[in-house]
């Protein structure tokens, strides 16, 4: 499997200009550009968090003024939500291997797949470019009234968002149809690794979901331009109907960044547990199953909002429902840990981590999903706690445990394993120590989005503030420890963890293309015969 | 590329025609129950005809009845996501 | 040699570029939906000024501009079922005739459109900001809706004539024509949200 100078990378220790990477219609090679922004960003995002964080460290305006404060919170949304979390396992992950897993040597449509990175890019441009101008400060919901008198640049962020809801779609499109079309020989749909049934449902949530969001978007551009009149109660209008078209997407939106992290755990588990995946198709159809349920539970972030009685009771309903199969998915990862022979390798220890946090970030969601004790919680730190657990401890930590599992593939070099474990460990410590005191606090009564608080706060408040040093420390680590492992690490043979998926048959990093003759299909993607 | 192209039907001019006509009809239809002072009649009507046209507009122009089951897939999970949301969206709006 | 076969089958995948497409016009039936959405539930809480705005609008042109749609979306299926014979002219008039059937359709809405404005009816003008609050929302969504499918008309015949180049220079032919179907389909689907506009705005409230 020897491929000296003959990858995607290009010839030995020459990449090429960016120009052979920013037009590139491969996949690959626009996987690698994703990773790479979507990484910037998150560091913005992070450096945000952070500085919301430590702005708490004392009463009063500390490093910033309260105005600054709103700001800050509505930017570290936007930017961690469209920017990072949404994209990041599928466009990164979902570019770079689906084709490769199914055996195919690109996506159906490659041009549209860079298009839709230059969409991305430009979304990104124009939502930096309001923290320059004047970033927005209605919070990352934009909710109306609010949203269509502030003089901040709310158009230009919502329009920024909708660009970047374009690129999304486009992605969607592609991975749908390069599913259906592209799959190799032998590869029938029960036969897909359990991270392409996870991205196939994603898509589809993108292509049905986000659109609504763009409309809704577009509504308030035309609102605050024309003054259409739609949301606004002076003329008629009911704001309530903006927040039902926003989290008719936004909700989904929520899947969208936890399916393909549960994909990538279904992926790791397996491996390191030597071991047949429990209910492949238990978990298949549960990733359908959350897309599909998950489209109809957006009414509970509205139970005190003034929506009817009637609805709160059905919404709730839905949002005890879509627990069921979240839940099957747990236990059939669990189930699959019983009786196998565990290897405790990074990615493996990552993907621990998730299950843990991600348990955490549901049962709170069921708390939350109750009509009562939402009353009380609502727009609390317990609310904040809960979606950091679903998103950061979930997606969050699926993502970086991808990130260990295929970096090797990707790079063609290993990292440090001892580092990426103490990386991983003290990530775990921090994100425990920055949100665990979010619920207490939550539950006490501590409003989010507050730029003060009483005094009775303060100590968890600090607890918290020290946990975000802690966090970043680890992502410090982590990132040194894996960009060190990119550029100068070992090198990685084609299958160091012994998978069985088609993504390891072929030799670290890939060449230009895939695969020099389309593989035939013969097994499952979890059948460790013959490896190792 | 090219059995599959053999294997599509061809519709024929007059079929086009012919629910040409038929969608003009409809649109004339629509117009005249709407003036029909008759109550319920008088939502339900247009809208019932507006879809039966779009049934024809995709079942023929679109060629959709000659597509295979995965294209007619796409666009009946589209149509239950939008009637299913619409009707989330109702149970708020109707009982607040 | 095997590897360019390869190369070439995957970028006329006839059956992706369809599948492709079809997702994509569900996407646009997904925009139309937020407004015809809020124009039902706004209905609901204002039923009597929405009658009353409603019946502000001619029905006469909403009732052309509809059978004006319809027969361009005829022509556009023409089009494709000629280039499927071979007929390339032909082909070329059915598209010309679609275009400026669409020409039409944007014509008589600048009327519809002028019409209201002259009168003040429009988000921001002195009649608007006087009219009792549902009827200030029905033509807030009228000019929302109508505007951009007015945009979507635009696009569509901006492809349209796309492909009428593609054609004319034999790029699309009878026996690769996935690009003009393509662009068919997208009319179509500018010609069914119509469908569903004239009878919300013009016929029902």
């Amino acid at each position: 499997m020897a491929n000296e100078g003959a990858g995607y990378l290009g010839t030995e220790g020459r990449p090429g200009g960016i120009s052979s990477w920013i037009f590139s219609t491969d996949h690959k090679r626009i996987g690698i550009l994703y990773l790479v922004s979507i990484l910037s960003f998150f560091v913005v995002g992070v450096s945000l968090g952070f500085l919301m964080r430590l702005e708490l460290i004392s009463h009063g305006p500390t490093i910033m003024e309260a105005s600054t404060y709103n700001s800050v919170f509505t930017l570290h949304g936007v930017v961690m939500l469209f920017l990072f979390i949404i994209p990041a396992a599928p466009s990164i992950f979902g570019n770079f291997f689906l084709p490769i897993m199914i055996g195919a040597n690109d996506v159906s449509f490659p041009r549209l797949n860079l298009l839709s990175w230059w969409f991305y890019m430009a979304g990104a441009a124009l939502a930096l470019a309001t923290l320059a101008l004047g970033p927005a400060d209605t919070g990352w919901t934009f909710y109306a009234p609010y949203s269509l008198r502030t003089g901040t640049y709310v158009s230009l962020a919502v329009f920024a968002v909708f660009v970047l809801g374009l690129s999304s779609i486009l992605t969607g499109i592609n991975f749908v149809t390069t599913v259906h079309r592209l799959r190799a020989p032998g590869m029938g749909f029960w036969r897909l690794p359990l991270f392409v049934w996870a991205v196939y449902a994603t898509a589809w949530i993108q292509i049905v979901a986000t659109p609504i969001l763009g409309v809704n978007l577009l509504l308030v551009i035309a609102e605050r331009v024309f003054g259409i009149g739609v949301f606004d109660p002076a003329k008629g209008g009911d704001p309530i109907l903006y927040q039902h078209l926003f989290w008719i997407y936004s909700h989904p939106a929520v899947y969208i960044m936890i399916i393909p992290g549960m994909g990538i755990i279904s992926e790791i588990i397996p491996v390191f547990a030597r071991k047949v995946i429990f209910g492949y198709r238990a978990i298949a159809y549960s990733s359908l199953g959350i897309a599909g349920v998950g489209s109809l539970v957006w009414g509970h972030h509205m139970f005190v909002s003034g929506s009817s009685y009637t609805a709160g009771v059905i919404f709730s309903f839905f949002t005890f429902l879509v627990a069921i199969p979240s839940a099957i998915k747990v236990f059939n990862w669990v189930g699959t840990l019983y009786k196998g022979s565990i290897v405790l390798g990074t990615p493996f220890l990552f993907a621990l981590a998730f299950i843990f946090l991600f348990s955490i970030g549901g049962l709170t969601g069921l708390i939350l999903g109750a009509l009562s004790i939402n009353v009380h919680l609502h727009d609390t730190y317990f609310v904040v706690s809960h979606f950091h657990y679903i998103k950061f401890g979930g997606a969050g930590f699926a993502f970086f445990a991808g990130l260990h599992y295929w970096l090797p593939k990707m790079t063609g070099r290993m990292y440090n394993t001892k580092v990426a474990n103490w990386s991983c460990l003290v990530l775990f410590i921090g994100f425990n120590l920055l949100f665990f005191p979010m619920l207490i606090l939550g539950i006490e009564g501590m409003p989010r989005r507050y730029f003060d608080y009483l005094p009775q706060y303060s100590t968890l408040q600090i607890v918290s503030i020290v946990g975000s040093w802690v966090l970043v420390t680890g992502l410090i680590m982590m990132f040194v420890n894996l960009i060190r492992g990119a550029f100068r690490g070992p090198r990685a043979p084609f299958n160091p963890w012994g998978s069985a998926t088609l993504e390891w048959q072929i030799p670290s990093p890939p060449q230009r293309e895939n695969f020099e003759k389309i593989p035939e299909v013969t097994k499952g993607p979890y059948d460790f015969r013959g490896l190792r | 590329m090219h059995e599959r192209e053999e294997g599509r039907v061809r519709t024929g001019y007059a079929t086009y025609v012919l629910v040409w006509l038929g969608l003009m009809g409809l649109t004339w239809l629509s117009v005249t129950v709407a003036g029909i002072e008759a109550g319920a009649l008088n939502i339900a009507g247009p809208l019932i005809i507006a879809s039966i046209k779009a049934i024809f507009v995709l079942a023929v122009f679109m060629h959709l009845k000659s597509e295979h089951g995965l294209t007619r897939w796409v666009i009946i999970i589209g149509l239950i996501v939008f009637i299913v949301s619409g009707a989330l969206v109702f149970s708020d709006v109707a009982y607040r | 040699m095997n590897e360019t076969f390869e190369k070439t089958a995957l970028h006329r995948d006839y059956a992706a570029s369809k599948l492709g497409m079809w997702l994509f016009l569900l996407t646009e039936l997904g925009l139309f939906f937020g407004p015809l959405l809020l124009y039902v539930m706004h209905d609901i809480r204002h039923p009597e000024a929405f009658h009353a705005a409603s019946s502000g609008l001619d029905r006469t042109i909403g009732f052309v501009n509809t059978l004006v749609l319809l027969t361009s979306s005829l022509t556009a299926a023409l089009s494709v079922a000629s280039i499927r014979r071979g007929k390339t002219e032909l082909t070329l008039i059915f598209i010309f005739v679609t275009v400026t059937l669409g020409g039409i359709f944007l014509v008589n809405k600048y009327f519809e459109w002028t019409g209201k404005i002259a009168h003040g009816i429009y988000p921001g003008g002195d009649a608007f900001a006087g009219l009792p609050p549902g009827e200030a929302v029905f033509y807030g969504l009228y000019f929302f809706a109508t505007g951009l499918h007015g945009l979507h008309v635009i696009a569509g015949m901006l492809v349209l004539a796309i492909a009428a180049v593609l054609t004319a220079s034999g790029i699309v032919n009878k026996r690769d024509f996935v690009k003009l179907e393509n662009a068919a389909l997208y009319w179509h689907l500018v010609d069914i949200i119509w469908i569903f506009l004239f009878p919300f705005f013009y016929l029902i409230s």
